[in-house]
């Protein structure tokens, strides 16, 4: 038997806690504040309550019914607020709320999906994850890894942060797709490109190296070449 | 430094120089996007395309089994 397929175990108190008071920041800040506005009906306040009353009970069950209250917790907490701002329809859209509020929110339900997770501590491991000795890392990062990875999530950055300057629409739109595209290209090669500084004996020799980009590094020279043409021409 | 290490570390630099020159070249397209220059836009994208291929082209490793 593996030890995930073990059955949950109680909450302590303690942790309960840490679920308890970011569910009900995040529901007091983008469920509650919402619903006790002037003007709205029933439904979405019948729907915040059942909300409210589904942390609260799961976690006075996760003690005797841990599946029942885990359930309870994260189905019918995160549903029955779902359902609240499908009820407030046009009420809950972006122009009617206020972001800083939001985004503190937000933050609650982060914290409040991180409250449920566990980490389990030594003296209730399983015994089949009985100590041993420590892994010894097969080898090190390079001296010039950690500068690439640092340039690779600046530049990463960069992308995100020049997809904003576009001000048309419809480009915007092509901007951030491509500035995402750009920053996860440009990671995924930075990683690798980093782990191979260390690695030498994995990579081929520098001539196979040099002649298996002989084919790009043409179209890249005509490439180039057009471009100063380009440049000269305008 | 025998040739085989000399080889070893111009691969490495023109590795380098690749991704950097793919970056600059993201940067420079995205750029040109916010100034409304959508050509060049396209043409730096590209350009950082290709740089950024033949860079992860090189990092292959070396064929097992000869």
């Amino acid at each position: 038997m593996t030890p995930t397929s073990a059955p949950p175990e109680p909450l302590p108190l303690a942790e309960r806690t840490r679920v308890l008071f970011p569910g009900a920041y995040a529901w007091l800040l983008t469920v509650g504040l919402p619903v006790l506005a002037r003007g709205v009906r029933a439904g979405p306040r019948l729907a915040a309550l059942l909300a409210l009353a589904a942390l609260v009970v799961s976690l006075l069950l996760v003690e005797r019914r841990p599946d029942l209250g885990r359930g309870l917790g994260i189905f019918g907490f995160v549903g029955c607020s779902v359902l609240t701002w499908a009820l407030l329809g046009a009420d809950s859209s972006p122009v009617h709320l206020d972001r800083i509020r939001t985004a503190l929110g937000t933050l609650g339900w982060v914290l409040y999906a991180f409250g449920w997770g566990r980490v389990e501590s030594p003296a209730r491991a399983p015994a089949e994850l009985a100590p041993g000795a420590p892994l010894v890392a097969r080898s090190r990062l390079h001296a010039l890894g950690l500068p690439i990875v640092g340039f690779a999530v600046l530049a990463a950055l960069v992308f995100e942060a020049l997809a904003f300057r576009v001000d048309r629409a419809e480009h915007a739109v092509l901007a951030h797709a491509t500035a995402t595209a750009c920053a996860l290209l440009v990671l995924s090669a930075g990683s690798r490109l980093a782990l191979a500084q260390g690695g030498k004996h994995e990579l081929s020799s520098g001539g196979t190296r040099l002649n298996a980009v002989a084919l790009r590094g043409a179209v890249l020279a005509v490439l180039v070449g057009v471009g100063l043409v380009w440049a000269a021409l305008k | 430094m025998n040739e085989r290490a000399f080889m070893s570390r111009v691969a490495n630099i023109v590795n380098l120089t690749l991704f950097a020159a793919a970056c600059v070249c993201f940067a420079l397209g995205l750029y040109a996007l916010g100034d409304r220059r959508d050509l060049q836009a396209v043409y730096f994208l590209v350009v950082g395309g290709v740089a950024l291929r033949a860079a992860t082209e090189m990092l292959r490793p070396r064929a097992s089994g000869r």
